[in-house]
């Protein structure tokens, strides 16, 4: 018997140590690659980095010119607490002197310089999907923006959500870099990596478990709005989502904001819109042939 | 409002290229926008900021904004009646223009619709 609770006070801690440890990427992981910013910048509004990292103008979002100073500042309401976002401008508050690596680590692994857990609402779920060059080269593309100072307060979460450490099993469940759903053509593949890596459509679109994870076989079927009252849509193609949309339809919404209906897109997806103009009309028409080719949620 | 809507739905399909260009049909509308941009603001008077309204509380409490974003829609409408743009390629700019104004407005005065 007091063999079994010796045991227990040791091996459990002990496995919960192992469980939750952070798993990064060695520097041999790296591949030798020359980041290329102009590559980078298509990443950056691809991944939205701007929508949460922009430092807020008059207490608004950022707009214009204003989306690349990338201070932080904004705060994130969730069920689990506030989040603060971070400064990852390149400067000594943000992501200055941070090696290649400390940034795959922590697009691809959740995983901070300093060895932390950083919390899921830093979409790297879906940025785990990316490819590493287009990482690299996002890194390159923000180290060209300016640097600017200033910290922010540390997130305010309540138990158990204050507990970092216990990220590493909520990733054991969550994150992988396998793709979610089968598509064919190179229209259809190249729309799936923007979706479900950078552009981390999922995170709003697709409902989540108990535990916050992503449930993939409800993908981008619409869920609970995570910011407060309503819901984010469902964008399959059934009667319920976006299915009377055309391809031409859905390209055109993201290019200028405006659905077949004509009116106006609202909410949280403006500042995606306004990233997916960015992008190429083939990226635009990508996501939209990936979005066709879903299931219908209904 | 619908008015607005109704009138913006034949312009955004010349846009997006759904229909052939026309002016005579956008300026029909860019006369809908002018006649409703003046009374628009009149909408929202002081204290109608509860019960059913999908107008954002910034509409009263950052009335100068809400009556500049107002301001730059009747200006880029009027713009574009002056341009009376002949083709598709002269239209896009100055049509795009007004359209960019209504997104602009509903980004900060309109809230989602909430299920």
């Amino acid at each position: 018997m007091r063999r079994i609770a010796v045991a227990t006070l040791i091996l459990v801690p002990l496995a919960v140590w192992l469980l939750t440890q952070p798993s990064r990427i060695p520097a041999d992981g790296l591949i030798d690659h020359a980041g290329d910013a102009a590559a980078g910048e298509r990443i950056f509004w691809a991944g939205g980095c701007a929508s949460c990292h922009a430092t807020p103008v008059n207490g608004r979002r950022a707009k214009g010119p204003d989306k690349l100073v990338l201070g932080g500042g904004m705060t994130l309401e969730s069920p689990y607490g506030t989040f603060h976002v971070p400064n990852i401008s390149p400067h000594a508050d943000g992501l200055g002197g941070w090696s290649r690596l400390d940034f795959v680590n922590a697009m691809l692994r959740g995983v901070a310089p300093d060895g932390r857990h950083y919390y899921p609402s830093f979409p790297y779920a879906s940025y785990a999907k990316m490819r590493i060059e287009d990482v690299i080269d996002l890194k390159a593309f923000i180290d060209t923006l300016p640097a600017v100072a200033g910290t922010v307060p540390d997130h305010e979460l309540g138990m158990p959500w204050n507990m970092r450490r216990g990220i590493g099993l909520w990733k054991r469940l969550y994150l992988d870099a396998d793709q979610v759903v089968e598509v064919a053509g190179p229209d259809a593949e190249r729309g799936r990596y923007l979706v479900e890596g950078p552009g981390h459509c999922g995170e709003c679109h697709t409902p989540r478990d108990f535990l916050g994870g992503m449930i993939e076989s409800r993908w981008l079927s619409g869920a609970p709005n995570p910011e407060g009252k309503g819901r984010v849509p469902d964008i399959t193609p059934g009667a319920s989502g976006i299915g009377e949309w055309s391809a031409a339809d859905i390209e055109y919404y993201l290019e200028s904001g405006f659905t077949p209906e004509f009116d106006t897109v609202g909410g949280p997806m403006v500042a995606v819109q306004e990233n997916m103009a960015e992008l190429t009309k083939q990226d635009r028409a990508a996501i939209a042939a990936y979005l066709k080719a879903l299931k219908a949620a209904d | 409002m619908e008015k607005v809507l109704d009138a913006a739905k034949p312009v955004g399909a010349m846009l997006k290229g759904e229909s052939e260009y026309d002016w005579a049909t956008a300026e029909k509308s860019l006369k809908t926008f002018e006649k409703v941009a003046g009374k628009f603001g009149g909408l929202f008077p002081e204290g109608s900021d509860t019960g059913d309204t999908k107008a954002t509380p910034a509409v009263w409490t950052d009335r100068e904004g809400f009556d500049e974003a107002l301001q730059d829609w009747a200006d880029a409408t009027a713009a574009a009646l002056d341009a009376a743009p002949a083709t598709l390629e002269e239209g896009k700019p100055v049509l795009g223009a007004v359209f960019a104004a209504c997104k602009n407005c509903h980004d900060t005065y309109r809230i989602e619709d909430e299920d």
